[in-house]
């Protein structure tokens, strides 16, 4: 599978199970959606590297209806701003029991099928320390 | 500053909000355009200019618009978003600039007949959409859910935005939704995109509202009594709009910073309240960036009553897009100019002088306007 577009390496190391983020080489911005040039310094030194792929629920909404007819999803499903360590915030579902979802809670990723075959992250709750 | 009491808002025009199956989002802002000059006691004529905004599906630019109204003014122009705020900054310079000296703005929409899905994924792929995080209501969520772990706002809190505009949306006949929403039914609502219910999003519906601006000196041999602009403002967060956490909007406190400062009003001279309502989310938020409570108590503050029928500062007083109708903001300045004019019937507050009108484009910019009469 290939992938257009600035987002193209997102996707592609998403089909691998690996999660990445842009940065600018030259002045550590990462930028999150993808962009083709770095807005805070002009640079055009943008690179993917892989992150670890966990993070902390900024804040989340829990959807009852289902609005595209194109998502497959049971309801209620719910969906977070999942911040990185690198500094950017994605968008994801978050998957498995929702007991304890909250913000600031501790996420890790894991890569499904998300649109058709193609495989993106979504988010798992991490359990208790304990529990 | 030079706006000051140089422009004037002389007319208005709403047509009959809800469903207008067949037809176009174009002829009804021409029919508002039309009831915008005949309020102003005004002919096509007198009109050399014309400012249009378009519709959600892209249609309504002013090369249509104007055909409908057999117009061919020295000016014209579109905003791809007006908010009417946005269209009202571009009039004031535009006869400024001395291009035209009145302008009739006009907005149709006809989503509802249209049949337009506000939460449809983008064509292509993207994390977003994919994850199922669409429709306005997501994004709104996010923002209140923040808003409640950061400052302990509750529900019940909240919903005072949603029933006490449904108290003034009651006394406005023109408005959509009037049936009696008490906190009891509100909080009955099952949730939609929680902690949203339905009652906190605004409708798909279909109309048209357009207001005529022309300078202060010919506002005074015009009939209704004039509504001056007494000060304008904008703010744009371009670089943030796409980041998820920009959903709190933080930058609309620089719209409210330049708008005192420029204007030497405070929060205590606003007499009536106007805020850009898709969702009850974006109320809450310019309510406190605005200085009307502090940042993170707009709960409590909101559950004292202010912002009600009887309260001490009047928000949205035709309704709002939640009750009203979703005319892109347009219908609340139609309305802070009956209040002014002191033409709003049943709703009328008493011996308001001056209004604010605060909206945005979503996630990308702010503006607010402050308007009021001479006394």
């Amino acid at each position: 599978m290939t992938f257009e577009g600035v987002d193209g390496p997102f996707w592609a190391a998403a089909q691998e199970g690996r999660l990445v983020v842009q940065r600018c080489a030259r002045c550590g911005s990462a930028w999150w959606p993808a962009i083709e040039r770095c807005g805070d310094c002009g640079g055009g030194a943008l690179a993917w590297s892989e992150v670890a792929p966990e993070g902390r629920v900024w804040s989340y909404a829990v959807y009852h209806r289902v609005f595209d007819p194109r998502l497959e999803v049971e309801l209620p499903y719910a969906v977070a701003a999942v911040e990185l360590e690198a500094g950017v915030c994605l968008p994801g579902r978050i998957v498995g029991p929702l007991d304890g979802l909250s913000v600031g809670a501790e996420v890790d990723a894991e890569f499904v099928p998300l649109d058709g075959s193609v495989l993106g992250p979504v988010w798992r709750l991490r359990a208790e320390a304990g529990s | 500053m030079g706006a000051r009491h140089d422009i004037a808002i002389v007319g208005i025009g709403a047509t009959r909000q809800g469903e207008h199956p067949q037809t176009t989002a174009e002829a009804l802002a021409a029919e508002a355009a039309e009831l915008a000059i005949a309020d102003a006691g005004l002919d096509k004529g007198d009109v050399d200019g014309l400012i249009t905004c378009k519709s959600i599906q892209g249609g309504g630019v002013d090369l249509a618009v104007g055909r409908l109204l057999g117009m061919s003014p020295p000016y014209s122009q579109t905003l791809d978003y007006g908010t009417c705020n946005f269209s009202l900054h571009l009039a004031a310079m535009a006869i400024g600039a001395g291009l035209a000296e009145t302008i009739v703005l006009t907005y149709g929409a006809n989503a509802r007949s249209a049949t337009v899905n506000f939460g449809a994924r983008a064509p292509q792929l993207d994390l977003a959409g994919a994850s199922g995080l669409v429709h306005i209501a997501g994004p709104a969520a996010l923002a209140l859910r923040r808003h409640m772990d950061l400052y302990g706002t509750t529900e019940e809190q909240f919903g005072w935005i949603a029933v006490g505009q449904r108290e003034w949306a009651r006394r406005n006949p023109m408005a959509v939704f009037r049936d009696e929403l008490t906190m009891d039914d509100y909080l009955a609502q099952p949730p939609l995109v929680a902690p949203l219910r339905r009652a906190d999003l605004t409708m798909r519906s279909d109309g048209g509202a357009g207001l005529v601006v022309t300078t202060a000196e010919r506002a005074a041999a015009l009939p209704h009594r004039p509504v001056h602009v007494l000060g304008m403002a904008e703010q744009s967060a371009l670089r943030e709009q796409f980041d998820l956490r920009n959903v709190m909007r933080p930058w609309i406190t620089s719209v409210a910073d330049r708008l005192w400062s420029t204007s030497g009003l405070r929060p205590s001279d606003v007499d009536v309240l106007y805020i850009q309502d898709p969702t009850a989310v974006w109320v809450l938020q310019m309510l406190e960036y605005f200085g009307f409570c502090p940042v993170g108590e707009g709960g409590p503050w909101l559950a004292e009553g202010h912002t009600r029928v009887g309260g001490d500062l009047p928000l949205n007083t035709n309704g709002g897009q939640l009750s009203e109708s979703y005319m892109w903001g347009w219908l609340h300045l139609c309305e802070a100019v009956r209040q002014l004019r002191g033409d709003a019937g049943d709703r009328q507050v008493a011996g308001a002088e001056v209004a604010l009108y605060c909206s945005t484009q979503g996630f990308s910019k702010g503006a607010a306007s402050l308007l009021g009469v001479a006394t």
